[in-house]
């Protein structure tokens, strides 16, 4: 994980995870525990203002109480057991989650340099990329209930291939 | 089954806006898309049609360990731009910004409606897809963008 997608996970920009780490005298280490310890360690700085080391160590004490459940963490704050914060780690970690699926799932790095200034055209451009323009034409011929009918059809085709208990392996060719 | 997709959001009186691979689609693109891409109308009430309707399909999070966990409610939608879901009946990703367009009521006014079968549903035009495809800027959008500007001169040449 790059200091980015590690920054994009928690949901905050990469200053704020290179500022934590140094307050917390921490070498950056960007690990799936990592995001879940600073995940609890923001919530709390954030909606209670405890210091980060503070947050830092409850968030961990947090993570270690929590049993799995829905329901939420209470830590004593204080020394003399009056005060006690109720996390909720399971959203907490829900909201991480959710995150992290977005990362896996549709997250690319945008491609590095300017667009193109100078018009193209696009027919010769599709070409020299190398795109079958026969099957924009073919498509173009076709009404969006078919285009959509053939793309569920090439998507169960897929879906049919990937359940197969026979696959073609090296051996095959 | 993006027809199955289409035809509940629709039954269920959920406002959105098609985008992405499957809008691309319906405009003429031959590229092979597995999930259905949606702009949805982030009010409350919208939100909670939504809610219910994943909940039928037991949506969760794709592309992360089953088991995690994982809340689907209004508040997750609230704090989350791009949920990337999975469910019984296939990937869904649902947006409440189509990049380069806008939120849901700028997605509206770059759409057309659209007919499959009995359903009727509003899409992304095909100008508008290209201004999302060029706005995100990653490899595979920059890919698709080379030809649905293709078939915007395949059509506009027909015009």
């Amino acid at each position: 994980m790059t200091l980015t997608t590690f920054a994009r996970l928690l949901g905050t920009s990469p200053k704020w995870v290179l500022n934590t780490m140094r307050a917390l005298g921490r070498t950056p280490r960007y690990t799936t525990s990592m995001a879940r310890q600073l995940t609890v360690t923001r919530a709390i700085h954030d909606s209670v203002c405890l210091p980060l080391s503070t947050s830092f160590s409850l968030a961990r004490t947090a993570l270690r109480s929590w049993n799995g459940e829905l329901s939420p963490v209470t830590l004593r704050v204080n020394a003399a057991d009056d005060v006690a914060l109720t996390i909720d780690v399971y959203r907490l970690l829900a909201s991480l989650h959710v995150r992290q699926a977005e990362l896996r799932e549709s997250y690319a790095p945008p491609v590095r340099g300017r667009p193109r200034t100078t018009p193209v055209d696009a027919l010769v451009a599709a070409a020299d990329w190398g795109l079958d323009l026969s099957l924009v034409h073919d498509n173009m011929r076709k009404t969006p209930h078919e285009r959509l009918r053939q793309l569920d059809a090439m998507r169960a085709f897929a879906a049919g291939v990937r359940r197969s208990p026979h696959r073609a392996g090296p051996t095959d060719v | 089954m993006f027809e199955t997709i289409l035809a509940a959001l629709v039954a269920r009186d959920i406002r959105f806006v098609l985008i992405g691979g499957v809008a691309a689609t319906i405009h003429g693109s031959a590229r092979f898309t597995n999930d259905i891409d949606v702009c949805y109308d982030t009010a409350p009430d919208n939100v909670d049609l939504l809610v219910a309707l994943l909940t039928e399909w037991r949506a969760y999070l794709r592309g992360v360990e089953p088991g995690l966990p994982f809340i689907l409610d209004l508040r997750t939608f609230r704090t989350t731009p791009l949920l990337t879901l999975t469910s019984t009946v296939g990937a869904i990703d649902l947006l409440d910004i189509v990049p380069g367009v806008g939120d849901y009521r700028a997605a509206v006014a770059g759409s057309e409606l659209v007919q499959i079968g009995a359903t009727t549903f509003r899409s992304l035009t095909l100008e508008a897809l290209i201004a999302s495809k060029k706005a995100v800027r990653r490899k595979k959008d920059l890919e698709q963008l080379i030809e649905l500007e293709a078939i915007l001169a395949v059509r506009r040449k027909r015009q």
